[in-house]
């Protein structure tokens, strides 16, 4: 009861202190006043503060199961282990708000402090907009949907968590999505404060694409974890079902994949400001959709929280940041046209530039078939697309993309020279070897034939760039590994940035060998019984059951080989019977054997098997994608001019 | 309660929060931009 009540007075004191922080910082930049910014950063740091005590109020009202808190009976329950119901914290409506305003709170400060540094005018307007943001939030929790409502009685055990979400997967999936989707406000904070205060600056550009790479990171992570925990929990043998949700984190993360590549052409050419500006707020905005999306269920979809009270609100917060970025962006469109137009023709900021507008219009795709429910259902006719709606219209513009990895690159800044198209001939050579090798094994997928050429010559490309570098090192005084290591520290925003290109064509192979050759069959074995599916036997052996304190299971045991696999059928008594899968997964480089035991009786087991040929090609290029970006952006703000060593004698790379 | 818990916290922020205002330098803009 009085953690409920302190957690209260917290949300109630950051709300005036986020409010504070807004029309202070407003005030400041408009007069261009340091102490009243600084006023404004103090009453945000002490938001952040006050938001941290919240939550430490509702992790301990969690941990100590008191169901006189609303939240703590609706989503947990006595049996549920302690890391799952710390994870609770965001498995619900109103705690996964505080858990998102506080992640923007934190790294609102961080972004902030870092920011006065370069200009206090421009970061009191970055925090009036954070401020506004979070304010956002805070009403609706203090007003609509608080974590800390009492029941009237207190129950003696609460509800539970959903059964789907009693996995590992809870605690890292969630907390990086909901940390990239909150954090999507940072750059946009700063490129609406840029904007207003006039400053479209080098300096600028690379403060808000610092922070817009964290956010980039965070939602790459999520994605890919998503995708992962979709394909070990949900046991119908994919990871990517283009549910609405889905969709919603994966468009801010495509507007943000082509920000990061455009703002290189603005630090270096100065063109596309309007464009780059365009497209962080078009993240946030994008952000905001996908917040409403997902709380209103006005989609139906599996991520959906309940039909809740909320929807109206965020559609109002949504309708706010249209009109907020709209307004400042016309007003400031007269300065932000520049001079320079971008080279026509293959140049670097060429390929950069079709690579925007492929990403944009794959964005576009997933936008009109996530909508289309919603804007069929005006006209009274509700039509939704499925699968192959996006891979009809993505499967295109993901052959593009993956040429430009292959291409892009290698292209100089400005325009080619005599002689550009030899740098061609690895990517070429490797294409053709891998086609030839497809086409003697078999392969006649048109898809695959075209795709998988196109993702060695990518690879192709990394690994010319990284040899050309090494050979650059052989050619420098000292040790070779000395030499090769400074190299790699002179230029490592250009070397991560190819190992994210190696990791994305990894997820790229992944993508389409699992598309291209996955095999299913559905069979009801007796013990001793074998099916065979692709080049894998799999023999049923028997069944056990066991029991848990808040689960029943049946376990299958099918032997592959030397291993058992061991698909589970859970099934929860205190949830109405509620029953979920758990696939048993046999993973190698090369394929997975995934087993689903959809029931068993006395005459047998019923089990679907899939054979997913390179699925691990996925997170091992989504763990390179994030590292690449680690190593190569976040360790130091890049200085300006760093870039290709001069002794490489070829066009400037990508960086 | 919660009103009473919330004025007390804003109470024991304040001097922190608008610390700044109370050694107020005279001049704006020390960031090189001019003052609007």
């Amino acid at each position: 009861m009085l953690l409920a009540e302190l957690g209260s007075a917290f949300l109630l004191a950051s709300l005036v202190l986020v409010s504070v922080s807004a029309v202070a910082g407003l005030l400041a930049g408009r007069r261009g006043d340091v102490p009243l910014a600084g006023v404004a950063r103090r009453a945000f740091y002490t938001a952040a503060l006050g938001l941290a005590g919240a939550s430490a109020a509702l992790l301990a009202a969690l941990l100590g199961r008191d169901f006189s808190v609303a939240y703590v009976f609706e989503h947990t329950d006595r049996a549920l282990s302690a890391p799952l119901t710390a994870a609770a914290f965001y498995g619900g409506q109103e705690g996964s708000l505080l858990y998102w305003s506080l992640l923007l709170a934190l790294m609102g400060s961080v972004s902030i402090g870092a920011g006065a540094l370069t200009s206090v005018r421009t970061t009191a307007y970055a925090t009036a907009v954070l401020g506004g943001i979070v304010a956002f939030f805070l009403v609706v929790m203090v007003f609509v949907a608080s974590p800390f409502a009492l029941l009237p009685t207190t129950p003696s055990d609460g509800l539970g968590l959903n059964p789907l979400l009693r996995d590992g997967g809870m605690l890292i999936h969630p907390p990086f999505l909901l940390a990239g989707y909150s954090a999507f406000a940072v750059p946009f904070a700063f490129a609406i404060a840029a904007l207003v205060a006039g400053r479209d600056d080098a300096a600028w550009v690379a403060h808000t694409r610092r922070y817009a790479l964290v956010a980039w990171g965070l939602q790459s992570v999520g994605l890919v974890l998503g995708m992962w925990w979709a394909y070990h929990v949900l046991g119908w043998g994919g990871y990517w079902g283009w549910d609405p949700v889905e969709n919603a984190a994966l468009m801010p993360w495509l507007a943000t994949t082509a920000y990061i590549h455009s703002a290189q052409v603005q630090e270096r050419r100065g063109t596309l400001r309007a464009w780059n500006f365009g497209l962080v707020i078009a993240a946030f905005l994008l952000t905001a959709l996908g917040t409403f999306l997902v709380r209103s269920g006005v989609l139906p979809s599996v991520h959906s929280f309940a039909v809740s009270p909320l929807g109206p609100w965020f559609f109002g917060f949504l309708v706010a940041a249209v009109a907020l970025s709209g307004g400042v962006l016309a007003w400031r469109s007269e300065r932000l046209r520049s001079s320079l137009a971008v080279e026509p023709g293959a140049s670097r900021e060429g390929a950069f530039l079709l690579q925007n507008v492929l990403l944009v219009a794959l964005t576009a795709a997933v936008l009109w078939g996530t909508l289309l429910p919603l804007v069929s259902g005006m006209t009274g006719r509700e039509l939704v697309v499925g699968a192959p709606y996006y891979e009809r219209a993505g499967t295109p513009l993901m052959v593009a993309l993956l040429a430009l990895l292959a291409v892009g690159p290698l292209l100089p800044w400005r325009r080619v020279r005599d002689g550009w198209l030899r740098l061609l001939r690895w990517p070429l050579a490797a294409a053709a070897a891998v086609l030839l090798a497809l086409l003697a094994a078999g392969v006649r997928q048109p898809g695959a034939l075209v795709a998988l050429p196109l993702v060695a010559a990518g690879l192709a490309t990394c690994a010319a760039e990284y040899g050309r570098g090494a050979a650059l090192a052989r050619r420098l005084d000292g040790a070779w590994p000395l030499a090769a290591w400074r190299v790699a520290a002179r230029n490592r925003r250009r070397y991560g940035a190819y190992l994210a290109h190696a990791g994305m064509l990894a997820v790229a192979a992944g993508l389409i060998g699992s598309h291209a050759w996955q095999q299913t069959r559905q069979v009801v074995l007796r013990p001793g019984q074998s099916v065979q599916v692709g080049s894998h036997t799999l023999t049923y052996e028997g069944i056990a059951s066991r029991s848990a304190s808040d689960h029943s299971a049946l376990v299958a045991r099918v032997r592959l080989g030397d291993e058992v696999l061991e698909p589970t059928r859970l099934t929860y008594p205190s949830l109405g019977g509620q029953a979920v899968t758990q696939p048993a997964i046999r993973s190698t480089p090369l394929d997975d054997v995934y087993v689903v035991l959809a029931g068993a009786d006395a005459g047998g087991a019923a089990l679907t098997v899939y054979v997913n040929p390179l699925v691990t090609w996925i997170w091992v290029g989504g763990a390179l994608l994030v590292a690449g970006v680690l190593l190569g952006n976040l360790v130091r703000p890049v200085a300006e001019g760093e870039r290709a060593p001069s002794g490489l004698g070829a066009p400037v790379a990508a960086r | 309660m919660t009103w009473v818990l919330a004025t007390a916290l804003l109470v024991a922020a304040a001097p922190f929060v608008l610390w700044p205002l109370v050694v107020r330098r005279p001049e704006p803009g020390t960031d090189g931009e001019p003052p609007p």
